[in-house]
């Protein structure tokens, strides 16, 4: 567990900061795991926390932009990557982040909690991972899309991937 | 009597929810479930049911030498090793029932005859369970994943929330 700003001593009036990573797409099923998260989770306030130390909990919301590969085929690309077709590329790219770390920040902001935002570039399932461990996080949620390598269990192949890989709690919100 | 319900609600909800930890003799587990009695928020409502899948001493004597090696078991031999089986989960579940007491965390045990994969995930469905906590075994750098396979089963079978908490090899992410 990451202790800031304090040593690990347990005195009464310490404050524990817990980071939470919570990562964040445009799905329902995001939002779902999100919302679930803070009422189950994070929630502050319960009953019997009055002896505890007092933890705040910091939850960090990642959106992974995948952006799209440019294929080159054997015969060549079939068509031109203009630098405006980048750009614009780009630009929708942040529009979608900013719609969905605005939404997921909203819920938390609902909540009181402090919150930070994050984007990263890539495959969500490394990106994941490495925010992990670049942040070392306390333990990471995040949903799960239910359709898997095979249709008949319930786990989504980013959630499958950081189940084994991340290098602290997974917590994996399915879809109702 | 349960009033517990798998979708989310509010902390001073009356509705008793529960949370059931996978439980073995290994450290793993007992890390899980320290973790999450660390780390969530259990609150005077909330209990944990503590599952332990357990295999009769008998699918092990049979294996015992292959084909036509001539055990025979008699009935005080299985009876006597099911006594010093007994005795053991004994003394590993209440050592978990004292963890939780500490915490001021109600907590049952549920010990069941089976393979853990299906006792576990039955379990969740009769309880109608909230949360899964489970430990993993993980098998470091050699093998491929770091998911072992009771949890990895799990994580794609159950329905509900599961939270995989993995022993960290070296503590050195944890610390800032």
């Amino acid at each position: 567990m990451a202790s800031q700003g304090g040593d690990d001593a347990a005195a009464v009036a310490l404050v524990r900061r817990r980071k939470v990573l919570i990562a964040v797409d445009e799905s329902d099923e995001s939002i779902y795991a999100l919302s679930w998260a803070l009422e189950n989770l994070i929630v502050p306030g319960r009953p019997n926390d009055a002896e505890e130390p007092r933890v705040s909990n910091l939850v960090i919301l990642l959106h992974v932009q995948t952006h799209p590969q440019v294929f080159v085929g054997p015969a060549g690309p079939g068509f031109y990557i203009t630098p405006e077709i980048i750009d614009s590329v780009k630009k929708h790219q942040e529009e979608i982040s900013r719609k969905v770390l605005l939404r997921a920040k909203k819920l938390c902001d609902e909540k009181h909690l402090e919150t930070e935002t994050m984007v990263a570039v890539g495959d969500p399932r490394d990106a994941i991972c490495e925010a992990v461990e670049k942040l070392a996080v306390d333990y990471l949620v995040i949903g799960s899309h239910g359709y898997g390598a095979i249709k008949r269990t319930f786990l989504g192949s980013v959630s499958d991937y950081c189940a084994h890989k991340a290098k602290c709690p997974v917590v994996i919100v399915k879809k109702k | 009597m349960e009033t517990s319900c798998a979708a989310d609600h509010s902390p001073n909800d009356a509705a008793e929810r529960t949370t059931v930890v996978a439980l073995d003799q290994s450290e793993e587990s007992f890390h899980a479930l320290q973790w999450a009695l660390d780390t969530l928020r259990f609150g005077v409502s909330d209990r944990l049911v503590l599952v332990h899948a357990r295999t009769s001493p008998l699918s092990h004597a049979t294996g015992f030498g292959g084909a036509g090696t001539g055990y025979i078991l008699g009935t005080e031999a299985v009876i006597s090793m099911e006594r010093s089986q007994e005795r053991e989960i004994n003394a590993f579940m209440d050592k978990a029932m004292e963890l939780c007491r500490e915490k001021k965390v109600k907590a049952v045990k549920h010990v069941v005859y089976g393979d853990a994969r299906d006792v576990i995930c039955e379990e969740i469905q009769k309880l109608n369970a909230n949360m899964l906590v489970i430990g993993s075994h993980g098998y470091g750098a050699v093998k491929r994943t770091f998911l072992g396979s009771v949890s990895d089963y799990c994580a794609h079978h159950v329905k509900c929330p599961l939270i995989i908490v993995k022993k960290p090899h070296e503590k050195s992410h944890l610390k800032n």
